[in-house]
Parts: C-alpha cells; structure tokens; sequence
C-alpha cells in the first residue's frame, strides 16, 4: 500500500493504428456463428493492427506531441520520462532513451523502461508520481502501450483475435493542490509460465527453432517468439486477484466506493471483466469497456478507455476513480486518483 | 456437500443449458454440446466463487467425469 502526494494527472493522450481487423471476417473462426460467438463472450469486434514497420515507439511519438501542444508545455520541462512496453524497438538500449532524443527532451530527463504488460499502467502512474513527489521533478511523462499484434500467433485463437495496438501518453505534474493517490501492488512469480514469450531472452536465445510453428491443441499453434498464455490458469488468477486489490484498497484507505465515479479495468476480456465487476458488485454505468473498438492492448487499455468511453467528463469534470490491471508476471494492482479537467483529445489514429 | 446437491449446482450456474437428466456422476462433461473453453471457463469461476476452491486448467484437462470434478470440490 502506497500513497502519493501532490501530483496532478493533467492529460491523456492515446494513439492506435488506423487499420481495422474485423473478427466477424477473422479466418480463425470456424464460421460466422463461432465468430459472433467470440465477439459476444469475450468482446472484441475489432482489433487495431500496427504493420510490421510500425512500432510502438511510433505511436508514441505523436502521442507526446499532441500531448505537449495542447498542454502548452515546453519539452524542456519534462523531467521524467517512463516508458511501459513489451514491445520496444531493440532489444538494448532502452526505448525511454532512444525516446528522449527523438522526442528532443533534455540530456537530464530521467529516462526509464519498465517492460510490464496488463498491470503496468498502475504501476507506471505509482513509479512517475512517487518519483516525482520525491525529487520535487515538477513535470514528467508516462508513456504506456504495445503492438502486441506483433506478439500474438497468427495460429492462437487465445491471443490472435483479443490482441490489438494502442499506445498512450500520461502527463503528471506537482501540484500541492492535488489528491492523494492511493495505490495497491502485487505480485506472484510462480505464475510466470501463465503468460510469458519463451525465446529471445537468454534461458532460450533466439534461434531457428523459435520460428517453427508447434501445435498446442485446441486451437493454439505459436512459435518461441509469440505469446503462450495458458487461458484457464490466467482466468483463475484474475477473477480472484482482481477483486481482491480492489476492495484492499477501498479498505486500506476507507474510500467510499459508492462515491467512485469510474472503475476502469485492465480490458482483459468481456467475460472476465464482467465476472470481476459482478463479484465487486459494481453498477454497469460505472464501469466502462473499450474492448469492442480497441480490444486487448495491454499497458494501454485503461487509458485507451478513459478517451473511447469517458473522455468529455474527465475533461470538463472533476471525477473520482479507480483502475484496476492485472496479467503477465503475474502482476497486479489497484489505484485511486481524483482527477480534474484532465486534457484530452479524441484517440488518434495512424 | 452431496453429489446431489454439486450436480444440481452445477446445473445451474454452469451447464445451464444442459438438461439435468444427462448429468450424473458418470457423465463425461467433456462430450455434453454445451461443454467449450468458455463453459470451462465458468466452472473455474463456479469453484472459485461458489465452492470457494481452486480448478487449475490442468485438473481440467484430466478430469473426465462429473465425479471427477465433485472429488476436487470435495477435497
């Protein structure tokens, strides 16, 4: 449990591609009757998909730059800059760095990565605002999203249809005027295997085997180099973790939840998060979904929802949430801000 | 809890299009129609919200009949 004082989230900003999947036309299904099937349980119509050029530093970039003209902001101010992605450009050096010179922000900006999935925008607004109220840094960016298209087998009917690309930037500043923050972390190692890529990192080096196609059953076909996520065991993770950083949370620091205006969940799948928001016993109207337009995005789906379901009320009101992620690692955790008149534009696509 | 009582339950919140008359102890739940990765899916979510207990995906894998799955509830 954490909190963090006297830092502002001023704006949102998020980006996808502009090519369009639809999962009713998805050749993974059987028919359309399979297809329509998957759209109604799990949720996802349509997947925004990077091409093989497109990388999520790509989508960062006019991210940023939207977000720094209309925050008025000079780059110059930005003192911290946190990148969150799986998917960054090379394998070293950090795409945080890479980030600072081509975004032109300053030789001392404190550039970070932190390769987290489903959980990391919880994480990556504790490591911004922490660092930040520690060190007096007046103004920083977090910089969260994926191409995970890239990662899901073209073969895997757990990941194919549910992945799709997004990427966001989230602006802090200091501001002793701010809302505590409240934060609730968590996470458990012997889950790794749930959700992992197998090759590429140095137990299993990248080779020619990682590119041959190897039948799981039940519909699962990937390489080394895809996202293997064992479904059922991920499932079971999420529908207990889930509730539980929430509500420990909620206690910890007495929130009235009846007050939440939002609960902004990780959008894992419609199912699922519709199991968590029933065992929380959360109102529909409180808790949105994006997986619809934007499916699965990891790091980038919660603020891809704020902009797809809620971006005219956390613009022009003051707004009291909570966003809750929770995935591969298995990481977790839960948060509670207050945010007010957060500078927004509608999702801009590339 | 009986194995009267799991079934009916069962019935209810997971094979809920099944007609109880087709599930017994011996049924192979696998080969009932309504049985696919998302009625997997909700017998995990049943024992771990209702039996308050942990079905992995491979105790899944390996159990074959409904007595198998009333054994975990049970244990």
């Amino acid at each position: 449990m954490f909190t963090v004082k006297g830092v502002k989230l001023s704006s949102i900003i998020g980006a996808a591609p502009a090519y369009i999947e639809d999962n009713l036309m998805n050749p993974i299904f059987n028919d359309l009757y399979d297809a329509e099937k998957y759209v109604k349980t799990v949720g996802v119509r349509y997947r925004r998909i990077a091409d093989e050029s497109t990388c999520t530093a790509d989508l960062f970039v006019p991210a940023f730059n939207k977000q720094m003209e209309l925050l008025n902001w000079d780059k110059d101010e930005v003192g911290i800059l946190i990148v969150i992605t799986q998917t960054p450009e090379y394998v070293s050096p950090l795409q945080s760095i890479i980030l600072q010179d081509r975004l032109g922000l300053k030789k001392t900006c404190l550039c970070l990565d932190v390769p987290l999935g489903c959980s990391g925008y919880i994480y990556g607004n504790f490591l911004i605002a922490s660092l930040m109220q520690s060190h007096q840094i007046k103004k920083g960016v977090l910089l969260t999203g994926d191409t995970l298209t890239k990662q899901a087998s073209k073969k895997d009917r757990s990941t194919q249809p549910l992945f799709s690309d997004a990427a966001t930037a989230t602006a802090f500043e200091l501001d002793t005027t701010a809302s505590d923050m409240f934060f609730d972390l968590g996470n458990d190692g012997s889950g790794f295997k749930n959700i992992m890529v197998k090759d590429g990192g140095y137990r299993n080096r990248f080779s020619e085997e990682s590119l041959k196609y190897v039948d799981k059953g039940e519909g699962v076909c990937l390489r080394g180099i895809d996202t293997i996520m064992i479904g059922m065991d991920v499932f079971s993770f999420a529908i207990s973790t889930a509730p539980k950083t929430v509500n420990q949370l909620i206690s910890k620091y007495n929130i009235d939840a009846d007050s939440v205006d939002y609960f902004v969940f990780h959008q894992a799948n419609m199912f699922l998060n519709e199991m968590i928001r029933k065992r929380l016993k959360l109102p529909v109207e409180k808790v949105p979904y994006s997986l619809h337009d934007y499916g699965n995005s990891a790091s980038a789906t919660i603020p891809i929802t704020i902009l797809d379901k809620i971006q005219n009320e956390i613009q022009e009101k003051s707004l009291k949430m909570i966003f809750s992620g929770f995935g591969v690692g298995l990481s977790w955790g839960a948060m509670y801000i207050e945010t007010k008149n957060v500078v927004v534009c509608p999702i801009i696509h590339i | 809890m009986t194995a009267e009582n799991f079934i009916i339950e069962l019935q209810e919140e997971v094979f809920m299009e099944t007609e109880i008359s087709l599930m017994t102890l011996e049924t192979n739940f696998k080969e009932l129609d309504e049985w696919d990765s998302l009625t997997a899916l909700s017998l995990i979510a049943h024992f771990d919200m209702n039996l308050n207990k942990k079905i992995s995906g491979d105790q899944i894998k390996n159990s074959v009949t409904l007595e198998d799955l009333h054994n975990i509830a049970t244990a």
